[in-house]
């Protein structure tokens, strides 16, 4: 394909020939013949119809998470002739920011070399992205002819939620199932915690007889441990749109998001089962199970983008009711904008589920986004917060994070008011 | 990017060549008309604007030209303004490349791009003066191919031109086209 420089030239030299003859001027006729001796010298250079290059991509492997960097290598082999030009252009989703090096590069390729094209991403935002496909323009020294091809090596990453390591804490809940686990059940079990003595029964290990215990008595005397069993958690993340406030790489879903993240890692890390509804875009939800299947199952849910929906926490409610069991922990993870929150705790509380509200606080989130205080409207945003907050109180434990502190701070209320109900 | 900074040598090149414009055409009036073309080209080759660069060459190479028309017709001024053209040519083309490889480039040190850059100074600076004798071929075969047909002063000179391109058309056929078959 020819180029605008090629009719641009052709135009240029018509133009001085008619100019010439009008005013009949030698000079003006004579500028015809360099832009045409171009043209013929640049047929020189004209690409080929195919391009004989090998292109392939590697990427790093493992989970990719918010705030995360990789590289991308990209390999160009030149099979064929010598390219005089080569343009090349990775394409990368807008999702995504180039750190380091570039996806975009012009190069001489000479038949049989190998070229390596690097660069750094970093990815803000969570989500599904897309890299590639890879455009190629191949022109002559000259740019009045050139090639293109696209070539359809696509690469799709999915940007996973960041998670926070949450290792003082330990989120219990307070109905256990009879799976093992780590939470102390009250009652004799396969644990590791002593809990009684009791006469040896045949069939009873050795290494369980308490020897000091059996001198003492003067019969054979066994420990018995307490039984160490798990629970179910279900956490439910309210990304409703009139809530979600904050900028497109800070807002309140995507703090929300993070949280349930840190938190499904270390509940379930405790052996735990750990169920999620979302209240996003769609309805979301996952029945509760053990493990890393578990894990990667919340987090491919965790990750689909959410620009905030419209359900709101009373479809959790339902979905709570109707698929889940009964007697779970309830982790509802809110900015506690609307009241009617507080009736859905109540209601769940009734139904014999421990409830515990995560808040990340809207106001902070504003302020770090926005830069500004503005005195009146936080205070009543705060105060119509904190009355939701105490009201809340009397259902449940509500966790009022300031996001700007790692999770785990805020989560030391739980820790305390753990050890105030002796669990 | 170190050793990419070329950015004041291409500018270093437009003033060079709008200088000797400028000079070339003094003392027309409007002589200076030239040099401002130059310094516009500057301005957005500094500026990364190709806008500024295309309108700023050509506004050089236009006033030059028009100022220029009535030169003698002599083997120097035939240099001169073959020479000019292909040298505007070859500034402008520099400044775009540079401006295209300051946007592509982020880092201290870009061995492609510098390979690219070498390669291709290296690869204009052979077509352009392939282009250059090409035309100056042409218009000398042009001005001494007098066929012994009398003219008038009006038509002569087009008839040159026709016959000095029809001329270029078969070197071009004989040296580039025929070869190809010839495979």
């Amino acid at each position: 394909m020819k180029t605008l420089s090629n009719f641009y030239l052709a135009g240029f030299s018509l133009v001085t020939v008619i100019m010439g003859l009008l005013t009949r001027s030698w000079v003006l006729l004579v500028l015809a013949l360099p832009p045409l001796s171009l043209l013929v010298v640049g047929l020189n250079g004209v690409p080929k119809g195919t391009l004989d290059i090998e292109i392939s991509r590697n990427l790093k492997e493992g989970d990719i998470h918010e705030g995360d960097n990789f590289k991308i290598k990209t390999t160009v082999k030149n099979t064929g002739e010598t390219i005089r030009y080569l343009e090349i252009l990775d394409e990368v989703s807008p999702r995504m920011n180039i750190i380091k090096g570039t996806n975009h590069i012009v190069t001489e390729l000479k038949a049989g070399e190998e070229m390596v094209i690097e660069y750094i991403l970093s990815c803000p935002v969570r989500g599904d992205a897309e890299i590639g496909p890879i455009h190629l323009r191949y022109k002559d020294p000259l740019a009045l002819y050139f090639t293109e091809w696209i070539e359809d090596k696509r690469a799709k990453v999915t940007i996973l939620p960041r998670i926070e390591e949450i290792s003082k804490v330990y989120i219990r809940p307070k109905y256990t199932r009879n799976w093992l686990g780590n939470i102390q059940s009250g009652s004799m079990g396969s644990g590791t915690e002593f809990f009684a003595l009791r006469e040896y029964l045949p069939g009873d290990t050795m290494k369980r007889i308490n020897w000091k215990a059996t001198a003492r008595h003067m019969y054979p005397v066994t420990n018995e441990f307490e039984g160490e069993n798990s629970g179910d958690v279900i956490i439910v993340v309210d990304a409703e749109r009139d809530s979600n406030l904050g900028t497109v790489e800070l807002n309140t879903n995507n703090v929300s998001v993070r949280a349930a993240a840190s938190l499904a890692s270390s509940i379930l890390a405790d052996r735990n089962r750990v169920g999620l509804v979302v209240l996003g875009d769609y309805l979301d939800w996952l029945y509760p199970a053990f493990g890393r299947e578990q894990f990667h199952r919340v987090m491919d849910v965790l990750a689909r983008p959410t620009e905030g929906g419209v359900w709101h926490i009373e479809e959790a409610k339902w979905v709570i009711n109707r698929f889940f069991p009964r007697k779970t922990m309830v982790i509802i993870i809110s900015p506690l904008i609307d009241s009617r929150i507080v009736e859905t705790v109540m209601d769940l509380w009734r139904g014999n589920h421990e409830v515990m509200v995560v808040s990340p606080s809207p106001v902070e989130l504003e302020k770090m986004a926005e830069g500004i205080e503005d005195g009146i409207s936080e205070s009543i945003l705060n105060l119509e917060r904190q009355n939701i907050i105490d009201r809340i109180w009397h259902y449940a434990v509500v966790v009022d994070w300031d996001p700007r502190e790692p999770l785990e701070v805020a989560l030391e209320v739980v820790r305390r008011y753990q050890m105030r109900r002796g669990t | 990017m170190k050793s990419l900074e070329k950015i004041p040598v291409s500018t270093v090149m437009v003033g060079i060549v709008a200088l000797f414009a400028a000079v070339f055409t003094y003392p027309m009036s409007a002589w200076y008309l030239p040099a401002l073309g130059g310094l516009v080209a500057i301005i957005g080759v500094f500026t990364g604007r190709r806008s500024l660069n295309n309108v700023g060459m050509l506004f050089t190479g236009l006033t030059f030209y028009v100022l220029n028309r009535t030169l003698p017709f002599n083997d120097i001024n035939i240099l001169v303004v073959l020479g000019m053209f292909f040298a505007l040519y070859s500034v402008w083309h520099t400044g775009n490349r540079e401006m295209l490889l300051d946007e592509m480039n982020s880092d201290e040190d870009n061995e492609i791009l510098e390979r690219y850059w070498n390669s291709s100074n290296r690869y204009l600076v052979g077509y352009m003066t392939m282009a250059f004798f090409l035309s100056f071929m042409g218009v000398y075969v042009a001005r001494y191919s007098y066929l012994g047909i009398e003219l008038d002063p009006i038509s002569a000179i087009p008839v040159a031109v026709i016959f000095g391109l029809l001329v270029l058309f078969t070197v071009y056929i004989v040296s580039e086209v025929l070869p190809r078959y010839a495979e």
